[in-house]
């Protein structure tokens, strides 16, 4: 578990235009950060990009972090997840390509050691392999619904119930374990 | 009401939302009931969190060491009238 008491109060200080406050957070994530982007991206030279526009981001949305609705930890990475599959849309409208990468959550190799990472583990085994897949497409490799539809070639609304089934009942299984 | 209650549809999209997974206008209309309907707003809260945690539980990768020193850079040029504090 990397989230502390200390968290909030350094989205607080940064807000108060702490500059040595982002600098904190970055100490905390800038790891898991550069790990999440790598590996959406696939491309050090992104990832890298990808993580000081999300870490300038959290800077510019520090206001709007609200600890009792997120965690630190999940707050900042949204930036990054978000500016990572930005990044990979943009490189894939460039280049049209459309073939997966290999699935990390099917061979748990995306989870860290540690009690977090065990959790995260035993609940994705827990799921069917196909929502394993989708959830694996969707979030790691940022495609939308639409295309994963079209790649697995079934129909977008069963994707979607797939995908929504896979984070329900991640969100049970991790539900006890958060609190 | 609940989240729990929300038709499964509408659930459904927050979660996709929450993964990053809708196209442009699917997200303009997630955003639209996420804005309007706090039912909404807590069901797409709870799938961040749950979506984040793929992300949180991941190991560490170790990032170049002068990515530090550029986003400490980058974010003082975006407040230089702080510089004087």
């Amino acid at each position: 578990m990397s989230s502390s008491d200390s968290d909030p109060a350094l989205v607080a200080r940064c807000t108060a235009g702490d500059v040595d406050a982002l600098g904190d957070l970055y100490d905390q994530f800038g790891g898991r950060a550069y790990a999440l982007a790598r590996r959406i991206t696939g491309d050090d030279a992104s990832a890298e990009a990808v993580v000081e526009a999300a870490f300038l981001d959290a800077w510019r949305e520090a206001f709007s972090f609200d600890p009792a609705r997120a965690r630190v930890s999940a707050w900042l990475l949204g930036f990054v997840h978000r500016r990572a599959v930005d990044a990979v849309r943009g490189e894939r409208r460039r280049t049209a390509g459309v073939a997966a990468r290999s699935g990390a959550l099917e061979t748990g190799e995306a989870a860290a050691a540690g009690a977090e990472g065990e959790a995260v583990r035993a609940a994705l085994a827990q799921l069917e392999p196909e929502e394993r897949r989708v959830l694996e497409l969707a979030y790691f490799e940022g495609y939308t619904q639409a295309e994963i539809a079209e790649l697995l070639g079934e129909p977008a609304a069963s994707v979607a119930s797939t995908l929504h089934s896979a984070l329900m009942t991640l969100r049970h299984l991790l539900g006890s374990v958060r609190k | 009401m609940s989240h729990e209650d929300l038709p499964i549809e509408i659930a459904a999209l927050l979660s996709a939302h929450a993964l990053g997974a809708l196209e442009p206008d699917e997200a303009e209309e997630a955003e639209r009931l996420i804005a309007g309907s706090e039912a909404c707003r807590e069901a797409f809260e709870d799938a961040l969190e749950t979506a984040a945690a793929l992300a949180v539980a991941m190991a560490d990768s170790e990032p170049p060491p002068d990515l530090r020193a550029r986003i400490m850079v980058a974010v003082r040029e975006l407040r230089p009238e702080d510089e004087s504090r």
